[in-house]
């Protein structure tokens, strides 16, 4: 199969947006509140983070708020000008600062960025383990929330690519992306 | 709702490099830009991240709500329209206008044999 014909490609996966396993909205939201407005969505690999913080930034920016989106790789130990920049900002303008990764920041560079993002009106990290900030929302997947992913991009469950869910969904233990990759492959190599 | 269109001359998809694209944009927009532009760009889509370069940009002046304007834009020589199974590249023409978050694409294909060029493995 092509690869724009494939219908787990990064693009298409990407569009998928967060979705709830408990709770939803109303309930992340009025956490935040509870917390001041700062918090850590904390979560294992392929687990949905990203995905939620991006979407808590639309939510925001649709309730009129300014938002500042810091992402970083893992790998960068340390905030890059422009990304220091941008945190300046969101602590100037009083924007809400969300920053994907912090957990890849040095001690050094996330104390620093604690230091400056506490004074935005806002300030919400992803990580993969608790502790950095009161955590906010943990997000998990389950073998259920899969195939609705695998449904929502092929209208087919995961079974229709060759594997039971459960199956795949525990061979990549619980990380979606991976999982979906897997079924990248099996598409690629259909010859339709 | 915003509306967005890109059609080309003769309703043609498919282009040689370095040959001119004619065509026409047209909108009907809620509210008056303040920017409408048509864009150039290839982007790949596939397992890894997707990459994007936009070549040429069109700023259509004084651009009313409800409007409709020609174009011409020079393709460049490269890169071709082509498709593995990890990568496709596709051309694409775009139609923005600002404020707000509609627009109108249109995919061509940019090849010297007029068909994009499929790699051997993805071809199977």
């Amino acid at each position: 199969m092509k690869a724009r014909e494939n219908p787990f490609s990064v693009s298409l996966v990407l569009a998928v947006r967060y979705r709830f396993l408990e709770g939803g909205w109303e309930d992340l939201l009025g956490r935040l509140h509870a917390l001041e407005g700062r918090g850590a969505i904390v979560g294992p690999e392929g687990s949905g983070k990203t995905t939620l913080l991006e979407d808590l930034a639309t939510l925001l920016e649709r309730r009129g708020r300014s938002v500042s989106l810091v992402t970083l790789s893992a790998g960068e130990h340390s905030l890059s000008s422009q990304q220091r920049r941008a945190v300046l900002e969101a602590a100037t303008s009083q924007s809400s600062l969300l920053v994907d990764g912090a957990d890849a920041l040095a001690p050094r560079a996330w104390r620093a960025l604690f230091r400056e993002g506490g004074g935005a009106g806002g300030f919400v990290v992803t990580t993969h383990a608790e502790g950095l900030l009161p955590t906010l929302w943990r997000t998990r997947t389950s073998p259920d929330l899969f195939a609705k992913t695998v449904q929502e991009l092929t209208g087919a469950g995961p079974e229709a690519f060759g594997r039971p869910v459960e199956d795949l969904f525990r061979s990549h233990a619980g990380n979606l992306r991976e999982a979906l990759r897997e079924l990248y492959d099996v598409c690629a190599e259909n010859s339709r | 709702m915003s509306r967005l269109e890109i059609a080309t001359e003769g309703g043609r998809l498919a282009f040689h490099p370095g040959e001119e694209l004619r065509g026409t944009a047209s909108w009907s927009l809620d509210a008056p830009p303040t920017k409408v532009e048509l864009r150039l760009f290839w982007r790949t889509e596939g397992k890894g991240s997707q990459d994007v370069g936009v070549i040429e940009t069109v700023s259509f002046d004084g651009a009313g709500p409800e409007d409709r304007r020609e174009f011409r834009i020079h393709l460049p020589s490269g890169p071709y329209s082509f498709s593995g199974k990890l990568i496709s590249l596709i051309w694409a023409l775009e139609l923005v206008a600002e404020p707000g978050a509609d627009a109108g694409r249109q995919d061509i294909t940019l090849s010297p044999t007029g068909r994009e060029i499929v790699l051997a493995a993805a071809e199977e």
